[in-house]
């Protein structure tokens, strides 16, 4: 196995390979990424499953209720299957083919997605995304990274009280016996909170010695949030290119915050520093391109990317430069091949 | 007796009155796509009134439209002109100046009326005139009386189905182009996945290969 690739190189390649199901649902595109993320995950996981059974599952679920959902909402489109009696409030009309394609792109468009952040997820390095924060953000970190776990550990104490349940003989079969699971589970999940805020405490995290914050400092933040708050205003009133100067000025200002704050911080070790490698430095501008492909199609051939089954059933564009830029998503697998260990 | 009942109703419904011979309405639509094509169409309908939904179905030309709960149907697209279903969920109209969205007008007697209340709220009576136009700047519908859009949409005396046709700027008749798959396309798109992936396989192999050389 290789050296795992720079969380920030991962970062750029997820960008890359989660914009295409991002801006729409044409199947070439999403297919095409959805193949590269599969050999990624062949040759970067080559323990794991390409794909797991509980994703095929996921994926079942995903198109069974994106599917039923658009046939019973939208009742469009030149190939009519068959005929809802009209006398059905919302879900009454056509059922047409066009919706179940719709529905079935759909799913295939969230399968794309949460197959690139799963991957990310396996491969990113956590603790070097926090050591990448700046000091400044290093609070946020810390409760953005405590709410990733929350979900987990929900899930874990979920496992935990149903084994114990059969141990009693009492299993979990009916809707009310997983009424009765939600006291003990919120019990358990205040008590994993209350550990991990008291491990946090007698760690000293965020303890840092009183300082003074300058007085021109004060103000900035406030500011900051105040002139993005106009810029999304001026945006909503459709004054583009004002809500893009103001929204600057504040972006300006907020980095400004962040980055002044080094100076007062309480000093953060670090055992080991990241190496940015050839390998990082290939993936990454392989999905730079890959993203500026996306990008270029988008402003010139719009459906080579977004694609609409309704009114009529149509094949989808395909445009050949798209494909081969979209190719570039698998340069993970390619560099672990070719490259292994190479530092720059 | 449930037999019974069920006896008595075939019964009811062998002796209800069927085939009752309604009179025939006519109404019309006028659909400006912000392009400069016009669709003029003539609708015939059975039943005292419809509302505007039911008048555009009716009219037999591609219609996408989602279902706002009790604010009826939103208008997504007509004959392909509009915006996509996903849009449509939210809102056609972006934050752009000038964004387009489907404006509703009925043709009274002082002019093209905007429809604040939305197609499925109006009553569409016979010899109405409803117009539909994409656009963001002030729609540019033309007046027409109801006999010239009877004959500009081709409809003639008789039919029970509804006529359109679609005219463009110089008022030439339009007809929709037919699309054909792009199977080259395709093919070179499959030859390049392929490509890619037995570049893969073939690396992945030649690395088991070495390995278990050393």
């Amino acid at each position: 196995m290789s050296r795992r690739l720079d969380p920030r190189t991962w970062i750029v390649w997820w960008v890359a390979s989660s914009l295409p199901a991002l801006v729409g649902r044409n199947p070439v595109p999403l297919i095409t990424v959805l193949v590269a993320i599969a050999l990624v995950r062949a040759v970067v996981q080559p323990d794991n499953q390409i794909v797991s059974p509980v994703i095929i599952r996921l994926f079942l679920i995903l198109a069974g209720i994106s599917v039923l959902f658009n046939i019973l909402t939208v009742h469009a489109g030149n190939i009519v299957l068959f005929t809802l009696p009209d006398r059905l409030p919302l879900i009454g009309g056509e059922v047409t083919l066009n919706a179940v394609v719709y529905g079935f792109l759909s799913a295939l468009a969230i399968l794309t997605l949460i197959l690139a952040g799963l991957t990310v997820a396996e491969q990113i390095a956590w603790p070097q995304v926090m050591r990448m924060l700046p000091d400044a953000l290093l609070g946020f970190g810390a409760a953005g990274s405590i709410a990733l776990a929350f979900f987990p550990q929900m899930i874990a104490s979920f496992r935990e009280i149903r084994e114990a349940r059969l141990i009693r003989g009492a299993p979990l079969i009916g809707l009310r016996d997983y009424a009765t699971i939600v006291a003990p589970m919120l019990a358990l999940g205040l008590d994993r909170a209350v550990t991990l805020s008291e491990l946090l405490e007698v760690r000293a995290f965020g303890g840092s010695a009183a300082q003074r914050v300058p007085a021109t400092r004060r103000w900035v933040l406030p500011a900051a949030v105040t002139a993005l708050l106009v810029a999304a205003y001026l945006f909503l009133t459709a004054s583009t290119m004002q809500a893009a100067l103001v929204g600057a000025v504040g972006m300006a200002m907020l980095v400004w915050t962040v980055f002044a704050d080094r100076s007062t911080s309480s000093g953060r070790t670090r055992y080991q520093r990241l190496t940015w490698t050839r390998s990082d430095s290939v993936v990454a501008s392989a999905s730079a391109v890959a993203i500026a492909v996306i990008a270029w199609t988008l402003a010139t051939h719009p459906d080579a990317l977004r694609y609409e089954p309704y009114p009529d059933l149509t094949w989808p564009a395909a445009r050949i430069p798209l494909v081969a830029g979209l190719c570039l998503v698998a340069s993970p697998a390619i560099v672990t091949l070719y490259g292994e260990g190479d530092h720059a | 007796m449930t037999a019974a009942l069920l006896l008595l109703a075939f019964w009811l419904a062998a002796w209800a009155p069927v085939g009752v011979d309604a009179e025939t309405h006519l109404a019309g639509l006028v659909i400006d796509y912000g392009d400069g094509t016009v669709t003029y169409a003539t609708v015939p309908f059975d039943e005292e009134t419809i509302d505007g939904i039911e008048l555009l179905r009716a009219s037999g030309l591609s219609l996408v439209s989602i279902p706002f709960g009790g604010l009826g149907e939103g208008v997504c697209s007509i004959e392909g002109h509009g915006c996509g279903v996903a849009d449509c969920r939210r809102l056609c109209q972006t934050s752009e100046p000038n964004s387009p969205f489907w404006h509703y007008y009925v043709l009274g007697p002082d002019g093209w009326e905007l429809q604040n209340r939305g197609a499925s709220g109006t009553d569409v009576l016979p010899g109405d005139i409803q117009g539909w136009s994409w656009t963001g700047d002030d729609p540019d519908l033309p007046d027409v009386a109801f006999e010239v859009l009877r004959e500009r949409s081709g409809f003639e005396e008789g039919l029970d189905t509804a006529a359109s046709r679609t005219v463009d700027a110089a008022g030439i008749v339009v007809t929709p182009a037919s699309s054909s798959a792009p199977w080259q396309t395709y093919g070179a798109t499959a030859l390049i996945l392929v490509v890619l992936i037995c570049a893969v396989l073939l690396a992945a192999r030649r690395r088991q290969t070495s390995r278990s050389q050393i």
